[in-house]
């Protein structure tokens, strides 16, 4: 049998071409390694070989998802590999979140075994139940260490074995896989019972989905006195995005005053978010954040008022941490502002 | 309560003229069983076969299987209010064939499931592959309805199994395990320091095919109740149960529930074991709040610190167990549950129908969508042919990436569902996922 | 309390049409499971599990479930149940199975399923 045969997925940046500034860039495909990948060819030694190189800019591959990914999977069928190698992104949220989409697609489309590696906090770390994802060290510094974790498993996979569970393999939780235990269940059941009712720590064998859920606040008594606010994690934006809020991963929020508009149209207001067909929000940017309709209650006394701020982000493969941390910053501007409710839209 | 349970090694079952157990060997008369088996009117047919660990042998489909035990000592007999009086079992001495079990198999409906493969990769999932399986295969009179032919096969299980337990009742066990629960005064007074423990076992309650029964009673009409762990053990609680065979509880696991052993091993040591409290697993959902209300108000009432709960099946069961576990721990009772997981074939999609932030600790039995590969075997019992393998649950017809399961050469691809108490959500097995 | 049921099963349909409210069905299981969402959104409440069996929804072609007469606010322990039966459902792959007629057994497992309940049902 020859050399296993592996396809390397990489971002502008990790092929050496640019950083932020070359993020555009439309995908290409170079025969043999580009930058990180000869770190693998070498862990890699007589068994496996990175035969070609995806490099795709991460803005361009986030802003045209689809389309990119079509692309990108293009190029990676031509070389019929036996494994994909996506990243690894480090804290990178972009490219993290591009890894998993290629990695995901590479199974399902393809039916080649694919995985990535990244930083525990990268927003990609999403696509933990759906891909393989090695836990790397936050920056490129980690590149050896991540190297040496992700080599065996390419391996591993490029000769069409299954993986044992996440913790034997060293990725990440998330997928569920069979093994044998040295003790039967009910033994490891009430060693679990004991040490729960010590006080002592354990580990769930099966944690339970993550459920963040909040408690409703009382209704509103009057909302026809009531000033409410519009808030939105769809993208939307004065037109031209004056703050470059990312089309994915957003790094910020936007705060835009609303003082006197009574409808959005195409010629003021867009989105700028990279997870949906923007073409409707862009026609008619109240189709995502209402103002038009919040117009027309104020009128006929429906509600008290329209708050004169709007809060906007894209919530695309943005951090639960993040998007926390932007939301209690512009809560209490709410707050502060006398705000009583708030609708949410979505996407 | 006490009972002491005399294990009988039995190192290998032969079909001989006279039924006995000697030298640890089960010897059995064959035309004596199918006498016996006869004598229901709705049995047309019946052979009895022999099936012995690491052979190539397939048994498909499975109903039932059960472990040969006798009342030696004590008062009431093996499987009360079924087979025999309802008289209170679970004190005195019982023999146990160890070793030894009785595989009842036939199709009852056409979907019917479950695998038992004596060797090769399927042997590794099934406690039964390292039993001495003697294997009934009966079929009913044409025109028998199904729930008519369920209770027949039932009932033959358990008489054939009664029949050769009796044959060691005069035989010196091997070794002898003694199991005593004190009653809830004395069980404080011994052991003042340790966690009062009790064991919520969920029972499968929803209709034909997936019922269980307690001394007889349909346990799907009962409300949850109390039980002493060596009742179990003598053949209290018997399966109806013939689908889902990668979770379900067959008598033989209720007969050796390992959670009832493993709490009897840790009593007195880490926890005070107070006892079993049984519920069902209901379809009304108003019967669901009313059985776990009753579980959670019984822990309380014992005075308990921490409980177990298992559950036996899919889906609808995830809602009764979740329910448990959410009100006992409401009531400041710890708790651990069993269960299986149905994780889709990648592992990929959500494990149970049911979850909450309560059920902080979870044992698992494993992700019964895995798909395996049983090599070809080159004696079946029963049958398993095409209407067999591809329509058991874990099985297909044509499937884009495996073709059908039932391949040319008599090898199959299935989920492990299809393989009996590959998945068991007592905790009898070692596998586990993560 | 008053219920209806929901059902694309015949043999229920044939036995309890008349006795009480079946609401027939000739769709999929899955199909049956929106058409309860339907009226769990419409206020409607289940009364008996959507997942009841062991038997998978990529095994049964029928399912029978059991929902309030009356509507009332939206529930949603009701919601949570049907959409996790969806779920479930999207989650088991097609099986190709053609039982052909087959069916019967799946049918008297499913009429079994709901008679279970009914007993209960009858009593409040």
């Amino acid at each position: 049998m020859g050399k296993i045969k592996v396809v390397h997925y990489v971002n502008q940046f990790a092929a050496g071409i640019g950083g932020e500034e070359m993020a555009h860039v439309t995908p290409e495909l170079r025969d043999g390694t580009v930058g990180s990948g000869q770190a693998f060819n070498m862990a890699f030694g007589e068994e496996a070989e990175i035969v070609a190189t995806v490099v795709c800019g991460d803005n361009y591959f986030s802003e045209n998802l689809d389309k990119a990914k079509a692309e990108v999977l293009d190029m990676i069928k031509s070389k019929s590999p036996d494994v994909v190698i996506a990243g690894p992104a480090f804290n990178a949220g972009r490219y993290g979140f591009a890894c998993g989409t290629v990695a995901e697609a590479v199974e399902v489309e393809l039916g080649v075994p694919a995985f990535t590696g990244m930083f525990e906090e990268n927003a990609g770390v999403e696509f933990k139940g759906k891909v393989v994802i090695v836990p790397t060290k936050n920056s490129a510094a980690g590149m050896r260490d991540a190297v040496a974790k992700m080599a065996p498993l390419a391996i591993k996979l490029g000769k069409g074995e299954k993986l044992g569970p996440a913790f034997m393999e060293g990725y990440m939780p998330g997928i569920r896989v069979n093994f044998f235990d040295n003790e039967r269940g009910s033994k490891r059941a009430v060693d679990m019972l004991v040490k729960k009712l010590k006080g002592e720590e354990f580990v769930t064998e099966y944690p339970m989905p993550d459920f963040d859920r909040v408690e409703p606040n009382p209704a509103v008594k009057d909302l026809s006195k009531a000033k409410v606010a519009l808030v939105t994690s769809g993208g939307i934006v004065p037109k031209g995005n004056p703050d470059r809020i990312e089309s994915s991963s957003a790094s910020k929020y936007g705060e835009y005053v609303i003082d006197g508009v009574m409808d959005l149209t195409e010629a003021t207001y867009e989105t700028a978010h990279g997870g949906y067909d923007p073409v409707y929000a862009n026609l008619d940017a109240d189709r995502v954040l209402p103002v038009d309709v919040m117009r027309d209650y104020e009128k006929e006394g429906k509600i008290g008022s329209l708050h004169g701020k709007f809060y906007t982000t894209t919530g695309n493969g943005t951090s639960v941490a993040n998007s926390k941390a932007y939301s209690a910053e512009f809560a209490a501007k709410l707050k502060a502002d006398g705000v009583d409710a708030v609708i949410l839209t979505s996407t | 309560m006490k009972l002491e349970l005399g294990y009988i090694f039995i190192k290998d079952i032969q079909f001989g003229n006279v039924s006995k157990v000697e030298g640890g060997v089960l010897y059995v008369n064959k035309d004596e069983l199918k006498k016996l088996v006869m004598e229901d009117t709705v049995i047309a047919s019946v052979d009895f076969d022999i099936a012995k660990p690491g052979e190539s042998v397939r048994i498909t489909p499975v109903k039932d299987v059960i472990e040969p035990r006798v009342k030696v000592e004590g008062t009431g007999a093996m499987f009360p209010g079924m087979l025999n009086k309802v008289e209170t079992v679970g004190n005195g001495k019982t023999h146990v064939l160890k070793g030894a079990a009785v595989v009842t198999c036939g199709k009852i409906v056409g979907f019917q499931e479950g695998i038992i493969d004596m060797s090769g990769e399927g042997a590794k999932y099934t406690p039964f592959s390292e039993t001495l399986n003697l294997v009934m295969v009966a079929d009913p009179v044409e025109g028998t309805k199904q729930h008519d032919h369920e209770k027949a096969i039932r009932m033959a299980g358990l008489k054939v199994a009664a029949y050769i337990g009796e044959l060691g009742k005069n035989v010196k066990a091997d070794e002898y395990h003694t199991f005593e629960t004190p009653n809830m005064v004395e069980g404080m007074k011994l052991y003042p320091n340790l966690p009062r423990v009790a064991y919520v076992l969920m029972l499968q309650t929803q209709g034909l095919l997936h019922d269980t029964y307690v001394y007889g009673v349909d346990m799907k009409q009962s409300i949850s109740t109390l039980i002493y762990p060596t009742e179990i053990m003598d053949g209290a609680i018997l399966s109806g149960n013939c689908v889902s065979a990668c979770d379900k509880n067959t008598t033989y696991h209720h007969q050796n529930n390992p959670v009832v052993h493993d709490m009897f091993d840790a009593h007195g040591k880490t926890i005070n074991f107070v006892g079993v409290i049984i519920t069902n697993e209901n379809v009304y959902l108003m019967d669901k709040e009313r059985s776990s209300d009753w579980s959670a108000k019984m822990a309380a009432m014992l005075g308990l610190d921490g409980v177990i709960i298992s559950q036996e099946g899919f889906g609808n069961p995830d809602t009764d167990l979740i329910m448990n576990c959410k009100k006992i721990e409401a009531k400041g009772i710890k708790t651990v549950i069993i269960t299986d997981e149905y994780a889709g074939r990648d592992g990929k999609s959500q494990s149970l129908a049911d979850a909450d932030v309560a059920a902080n600790a979870v044992v698992t039995g494993g992700n019964a969508n895995e798909v395996i590969v049983l090599g070809s075997m080159k004696k079946i019992i029963g049958k398993a042919d095409t209407t067999v393998v591809n329509t058991i649950a874990g099985g297909f017809g044509s499937d884009p990436v495996h073709g059908a399961s039932l391949k040319d050469d008599g090898s199959i691809i299935v989920e492990i569902q299809a393989i009996t108490g590959a998945t068991n959500e007592l905790g009898f097995n070692k596998m586990s996922a993560r | 309390m008053g219920f209806v049921v929901i059902t694309n099963n015949t043999m229920l349909k044939d036995k309890y049409d008349g006795e009480f409210d079946v609401l027939y069905h000739n769709v999929s299981l899955r199909e049956i499971f929106v058409i309860v969402r339907d009226k769990v959104h419409a206020g409607h409440e289940i009364l008996t599990h959507p997942m009841s069996g062991s038997v998978k929804p990529n095994e049964t072609p029928f399912k029978t479930v059991f929902i309030t007469k009356e509507k009332g606010k939206l529930n949603m322990d009701s919601v949570s149940l049907i959409e996790g039966a969806i779920a479930t459902c999207d989650k088991f792959v097609n099986r190709d199975i053609d039982y052909g007629s087959k069916t019967e057994d799946f049918q008297l497992i499913d009429l079994s399923l709901a008679e279970s309940a009914l007993a209960s049902l009858r009593a409040f």
